[in-house]
């Protein structure tokens, strides 16, 4: 015969995986997400990549002195710029013509520019943006242009320093020196900028914190509807007048829940590993650096996560037998969404070792926050920090589920009811 | 000794008293029907009875057992179908009826034997192997009473069994009840709304009203003391003087 605990937790699963918002919101959700998250990125790379293949620019030329004229050329040339040279008077015409044509640059090159550079006078090129989608391609149009006209000034400038001074190398004299960036990472000194290497350790940083919330969120709702299911059809309440201590009946419940957030938990990390290896792996590689998290930073990561989702569930647990119904339960679940959000919103945006201190004691006090702050220590190495942290969930955990069991050995578990209705008869 | 045993029970939620000096015993296998009007006590009552709810004051004993003290004992020997219950509804009834057979039953074959008596006393057939979330009302019932009845329970604490049903599936739940019970030696605690029912099922009646219980006996004592013809009319007199 199978203990009463397995029974539960058997029927729990049956009965949750069952659940087509389980089903969803576990295995479907992140299937979906994270390939449409990585296609997202992709195709917002490949889409403004498209669309800086050619770049339609219109240029007015109010100077046609030899200069100005040696610039169009150099433009014309250029693959990525389709340059459409305007018959206009005056920039206002211009303006129009450019519209009309739907061209989203035009270039106006004033009158006397190429005297100007001859006799060694800064000259100004006006560039105006037709800004009409605000969408990120716009100002990239505008850094295409930009480089194309920086580099023929480079050119402007070696061909005068040519003539000022014949022998001197030009190149010394426009550049005197250059700067390499290398930045110091692990014990490695590596040839990459530091905000690339931030870029890159962020991004996982601030992926898994989201990870880590939705599926916080998603198993304390299996769980909260799952008890308050069985308030609503009066399960629960045959199930304490069998012959099985509401221990294990408490037990099975939370048991049988986190073995459904596991089963999450592992789906969601698979679909999160996919999409940072798509979308960094090949960087990473190219870095050959250990940049991240370690294999040991991720089972530290698990514990936390573990205990975090275990707290969760234990409180989602206690707090639906509260409510009458499963409607009256997810209101109930809101002020725990709100915990779990607060800290994440907070953790995303700042850094928190510059919080007040009331903040940073409230923050560190509200479980959910600790398996972010875990994921910063790990990145960090401050492993002293883990372990405070893990030992502080574990702590809240077990007062959690001793409340709860407490709780569900009185008879408050079939009175208590939360309602925000006038109390019923007499 | 008395299958249940109740003396000047008391329950108070909060500054409301629900029952004030609740006295009744009922003897082994007997069929007894708690009746009352609304919010008369019945279900409090029978919570109390099946380990729910803890009494503010009095003496509750089950078979000799206390609910209090000896909670877990009275576990053993009671099955409880509480009041609009239902079951869970992505199971099929053979997967629910199994569940919680598995809860009383000491070997595989005991377990078996319980879940094949209770699909008999449902008689839903080939139903049973379909989701609960495809059964009326009636066939819940049917298979509630039928689980509450398959593990053989010294006594069943049967909440309000034909509440709300149509009147061929609380026929056939009253005759389950009354078969069992006269097979088995079953004593039953029930409440009810219906005097037929009352009439035809129990063979004591207790009248509750306002947290106290206000006449007992048979319907035939009962129908004699108050010169009525039918136990509706009893009622009526007892508890509709208000
Ligand atoms: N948990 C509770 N908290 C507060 N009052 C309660 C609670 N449970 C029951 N009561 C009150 O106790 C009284 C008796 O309720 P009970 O449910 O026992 O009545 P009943 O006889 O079963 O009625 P019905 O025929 O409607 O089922 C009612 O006035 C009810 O409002
Ligand atoms: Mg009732």
């Amino acid at each position: 015969m199978r203990s009463p605990l397995a029974t539960i937790i058997i029927k729990e699963l049956k009965d949750l995986l069952r659940d087509p918002r389980v089903f969803l919101g576990i295995v479907v959700m992140p299937i979906i997400i994270f390939p449409i998250m990585g296609g997202a990125v992709s195709m917002a790379q490949t889409s403004t990549y498209e669309a800086l293949k050619t770049v339609k620019v219109a240029c007015l030329n109010l100077d046609h002195g030899q200069w100005s004229e040696e610039l169009i050329s150099f433009m014309d040339s250029n693959q990525q710029i389709d340059l459409i040279v305007l018959d206009a008077q005056s920039v206002q015409d211009a303006v129009a013509e450019t519209a009309k044509l739907g061209a989203p640059m035009l270039i106006v090159i004033p009158k006397g520019f190429s005297e100007n550079l001859s006799s060694y006078t800064p000259a100004v090129i006006s560039t105006i943006y037709f800004v009409k989608k605000y969408s990120f391609t716009e100002p990239a149009i505008g850094d295409v242009v930009n480089s194309v006209l920086h580099e023929f000034s480079e050119l402007v400038s070696s061909k005068l320093v040519e003539s000022a001074a014949p022998n001197v190398n030009p190149e010394a004299v426009l550049a005197p020196f250059s700067v390499q960036e290398e930045t110091w990472i692990k014990g490695n000194v590596v040839r990459i900028a530091p905000e690339q290497l931030i870029g890159v350790v962020l991004t996982q940083s601030i992926m898994l914190p989201v990870v880590i919330m939705v599926l916080i969120l998603v198993a304390a709702q299996v769980a909260a509807t799952s008890v308050a299911m069985e308030k609503e059809e009066k399960t629960l309440e045959t199930l304490l007048t069998i012959p099985v201590s509401r221990f294990t009946i408490l037990a099975g419940k939370l048991l049988g829940s986190v073995a459904i957030a596991g089963l999450g938990a592992v789906v969601y990390t698979a679909g999160f590993m996919m999409y940072m290896n798509a979308i960094m792996g090949p960087f990473l590689q190219a870095l050959n650096v250990p940049v991240g998290i370690t294999p040991l930073g991720y089972a530290i990561m698990g514990v936390s996560i573990f205990l975090t989702l275990l707290a969760a569930l234990a409180i989602a647990i206690t707090v639906s037998v509260f409510a009458e119904d499963v409607r009256g339960a997810q209101s109930l679940l809101g002020f725990i969404i709100i915990l779990v959000i607060i800290p994440f919103i907070v953790l995303m945006t700042g850094d928190y070792e510059y919080f007040p201190l009331g903040l940073k004691i409230a923050l560190f006090a509200i479980p959910f926050s600790h398996p972010i702050l875990v994921v910063k220590a790990l990145l960090a190495e401050d492993y002293l920090f883990t372990a405070y942290s893990i030992a502080y969930i574990a702590a809240f955990t077990v007062v959690v589920l001793y409340v709860a069991a407490k709780f569900f050995a009185t008879e408050k578990i079939v009175t208590a009811k939360l309602t925000f209705k006038r109390k019923a008869r007499r | 000794m008395y299958a249940v045993y109740i003396e000047d029970l008391r329950k108070r939620f909060g500054d409301f008293e629900a029952l004030k000096g609740v006295n009744l015993r009922v003897a082994p296998g007997e069929v007894y029907g708690l009746i009352g009007p609304n919010g008369a006590g019945k279900t409090t009552t029978l919570r109390i009875v099946a380990t729910l709810l803890i009494p503010t004051s009095g003496k509750v004993e089950v078979f000799g057992y206390d609910v209090v003290s000896q909670a877990s004992e009275v576990r053993r020997i009671i099955s409880y179908l509480p009041e609009e219950a239902g079951a869970y509804r992505r199971l099929t009834g053979l997967e629910y009826l199994r569940f919680m057979a598995s809860f009383y039953a000491k070997d595989g074959e005991e377990l078996e034997r319980m879940v094949e008596e209770g699909a008999r006393i449902s008689g839903l057939g080939g139903k049973l192997k379909e989701k609960i979330s495809n059964y009326s009302k009636g066939m819940k019932q049917r298979l509630l009473v039928a689980r509450a009845l398959m593990c053989h329970p010294r006594l069943a604490i049967l909440d309000e069994p034909t509440g709300g049903l149509d009147v061929v599936h609380a026929h056939h739940i009253r005759r389950i009840i009354k078969e069992y019970a006269s097979a088995h030696g079953t004593t039953v605690l029930l409440s009810s709304h219906n005097m037929l029912e009352v009439e035809y099922l129990c063979d004591r009646v207790g009248i509750i009203d306002n947290g106290v219980v206000l006449v007992e006996g048979t319907s035939e004592e009962l129908k004699e003391r108050y010169d009525a013809e039918n136990l509706e009319e009893v009622f009526v007199k007892v508890a509709g003087g208000a």
